[in-house]
């Protein structure tokens, strides 16, 4: 293991989208959708995810001319990404109602759930 | 007709030529599918090499995923915005580590140019680079090996002093030991091998003649 990540503001939003459902297999435009990033900010996050072994990668098992459309690629958290994963939602979690508490509005970024858990 | 106007005229015109051409572009879809590719290459190359092709694969099944003209296109673009830090974090140099890199190398070898000219021309003096002598030095070991199958065949005279002795001497001597047909052939390859060995012998007068020259 290379060591955990840099949390950052992409790094969460890309762990919360696959600890929805940890044993999912999630390919990267279906994340990147959901967590509002494009390519330059999402691949950067899965590569230092899986260098640190976080998280697992596959190339889709189906014949591209059969599902007519170019394999996928398949991210799924690994037993110590669901650890990592829910230990830093919770500290960001923490740290953002925190700062709620101090600095109301401060802090709260788009596509991050709330400490009180709905979306902000 | 004044010139200004002329000029307003043409400047229209061309105008004109230039919106049409831009806008049958850009309406066409094979334009959009060539830009996002290309920049999806792009920046695929600013990765380490050894991971450009799986990125490369992933970001444009994402590209071709995306529906309409835009979104692919702006995916990419914004793939190919950030791939300078993203290949800095995967371990690939910077734009201005390569560029520096490359300098130096132009300067090193342009300094290394007066050394390249002058082993060059070292080498065009040098006999064994010579066209001329590389042949005459090439037929050298030729000789020699012709030499040695002649004197341990005929133990006689010397071959190149006297071409006909030799010949006779070669042809009863082998003789012992081949057939007939042989025989005929070596007596065919001995009368050859006399022109031959006579011209090489010239040749070997010759070069040494000019290595002397060269000392």
């Amino acid at each position: 293991m290379d060591g955990p990540p840099r949390i950052t503001m992409n790094v969460l939003k890309v762990l919360r989208l696959l600890l929805e459902d940890p044993t999912a297999e999630r390919y990267g435009l279906e994340v990147g959708l959901a967590a509002g990033l494009r390519g330059g900010s999402l691949y950067p996050v899965f590569g230092r995810l899986e260098d640190a072994k976080l998280v697992t990668s596959r190339w889709e098992d189906t014949d591209p001319s059969e599902a007519a459309r170019p394999r996928r690629r398949l991210y799924r958290l690994t037993t110590e990404g669901v650890e990592y994963a829910r230990q830093a939602l919770a500290e960001a979690r923490q740290d953002l109602a925190l700062r709620d508490q101090h600095a109301p509005g401060w802090g709260r970024t788009a596509g991050f759930p709330a400490p009180g858990g709905a979306s902000a | 007709m004044t010139t200004w106007q002329l000029i307003v005229g043409l400047t229209l015109a061309l105008g004109g030529v230039v919106w049409a051409v831009a806008k049958a572009d850009l309406e066409d879809p094979d334009l959009y599918r060539w830009l996002t590719r290309k920049l999806v290459y792009r920046a695929a190359l600013r990765l380490p090499r050894g991971e450009r092709a799986r990125w490369r694969a992933e970001a444009m099944q994402n590209v071709l995923d995306l529906p309409g003209r835009l979104p692919p296109l702006l995916w990419a673009l914004d793939t190919y915005a950030r791939s300078g830090s993203w290949g800095r974090q995967r371990g690939a140099p910077s734009r201005w580590q390569v560029l520096v890199a490359r300098v130096q190398t132009a300067w090193h070898r342009l300094r290394s140019l007066p050394e390249e000219w002058a082993r060059a021309r070292s080498k065009e003096r040098h006999p064994a680079f010579s066209t001329r002598a590389r042949v005459e030095v090439e037929a050298e070991p030729a000789h020699a090996v012709a030499a040695a199958l002649d004197a341990t065949v005929t133990v006689g005279p010397a071959i190149l002093n006297d071409g006909g002795v030799a010949s006779d001497q070669i042809r009863i001597t082998k003789g012992s030991f081949l057939s007939k047909g042989d025989k005929e052939f070596l007596a065919r390859v001995d009368a050859e091998n006399e022109v031959f060995l006579a011209r090489l012998a010239q040749q070997r007068r010759d070069f040494e003649n000019r290595i002397d020259l060269w000392r």
